[in-house]
């Protein structure tokens, strides 16, 4: 398709629309906020899953060792009684899960860090 | 130069990000401006385009240009804001025949430079997004049709008759002024 020289020159001839002067400042600095408000959420993230595995790494030495002595909770032996340690354990990880699963969901966009 | 600068800004240096803010900012204010006629809707446009194109640096993956790929965010921005404020001032005009448009800018030529550009700007002006932004990217950014068809994600034939719907109407709507204008003189 052919350009219409007319057309073209007419064109040329209209008002052509600046951005601001301190246009430029603004974009910059906003991007300076994202990306500081971003490398602090990074890390706040590393930090969640770091804790998420020491939990989860120190509940299982502390349950398994609980489970070889013979260690007792309102006089109930708890190698004798195993729910009684299995059912906190479960509520700890599923909470646990729970967090993992929101900041899976806001690392993916879909939720904001205040739902974590 | 750019591939260069894309790398620095992923490995951290958001300074470097101003290379392309200072090389596309007037590109960015004008075909925002094309679609949506209005300063401070314009400038919304190209700053979060700016913003969305440096949070999404890590997903262009350089088989176009830069400029294609922000000019493809930058688009589809300025129709979201388009629509969130739905601005739909345009006027109908009659179309006119094709000698008709070869005497309107016979007359455009005989008046003078600055009343030109007042005419010629308002005609634009009034012209609906698509048509404007077509009319924009092919006359005065001078892309082809095929980077115009990238740009937008149109079909080449929507591209040909919005450039043809676009030049009728442009011409239309100068028509109309110039007529107004020869009545208040009379």
């Amino acid at each position: 398709m052919e350009r219409d020289p007319n057309l073209r020159s007419a064109l040329h001839k209209k008002n052509m629309p600046k951005p601001p002067e301190d246009f430029e400042v603004r974009v910059m600095d906003h991007l300076h906020r994202s990306s500081s408000v971003k490398s602090r959420e990074k890390s706040y993230i590393r930090m969640i899953y770091l804790f998420f595995a020491l939990g989860l790494t120190l509940g299982f030495v502390l349950s398994s060792a609980f489970i070889g002595d013979s260690f007792s909770l309102f006089g109930l032996s708890l190698s004798e009684n195993i729910s009684l340690l299995h059912i906190p354990l479960a509520g700890v990880m599923i909470w646990l899960f729970e967090k993992i699963h929101r900041v899976w969901r806001f690392q993916k966009g879909e939720a904001g860090l205040s739902d974590i | 130069m750019e591939s260069i600068v894309i790398q620095k800004v992923l490995a951290g240096q958001t300074d470097a990000f101003h290379y392309f803010v200072n090389k596309y900012k007037n590109y960015a204010f004008a075909l925002s401006w094309s679609i949506l006629k209005n300063d401070h809707l314009a400038e919304e446009a190209a700053q979060e385009a700016f913003i969305k194109a440096f949070e999404k640096l890590s997903s262009f993956r350089q088989a176009s240009s830069f400029q294609t790929w922000f000019g493809r965010i930058l688009i589809n921005e300025s129709f979201r804001i388009a629509q969130k404020n739905n601005r739909q001032d345009h006027l109908w005009v009659e179309e006119i025949p094709e000698n008709q448009m070869a005497a309107i800018e016979d007359t455009v030529r005989t008046i003078v430079e600055e009343e030109q550009k007042h005419y010629i700007s308002k005609a634009f002006k009034q012209l609906p997004p698509q048509e404007s932004l077509a009319l924009e990217l092919f006359y005065i950014k001078e892309h082809s049709i095929r980077e115009i068809k990238t740009l937008t994600g149109w079909s080449i034939s929507k591209i040909k008759m919005l450039l043809v719907r676009g030049r009728k109407n442009f011409y239309a709507r100068l028509n109309v002024m110039l007529q107004t204008e020869k009545k208040e003189i009379l």
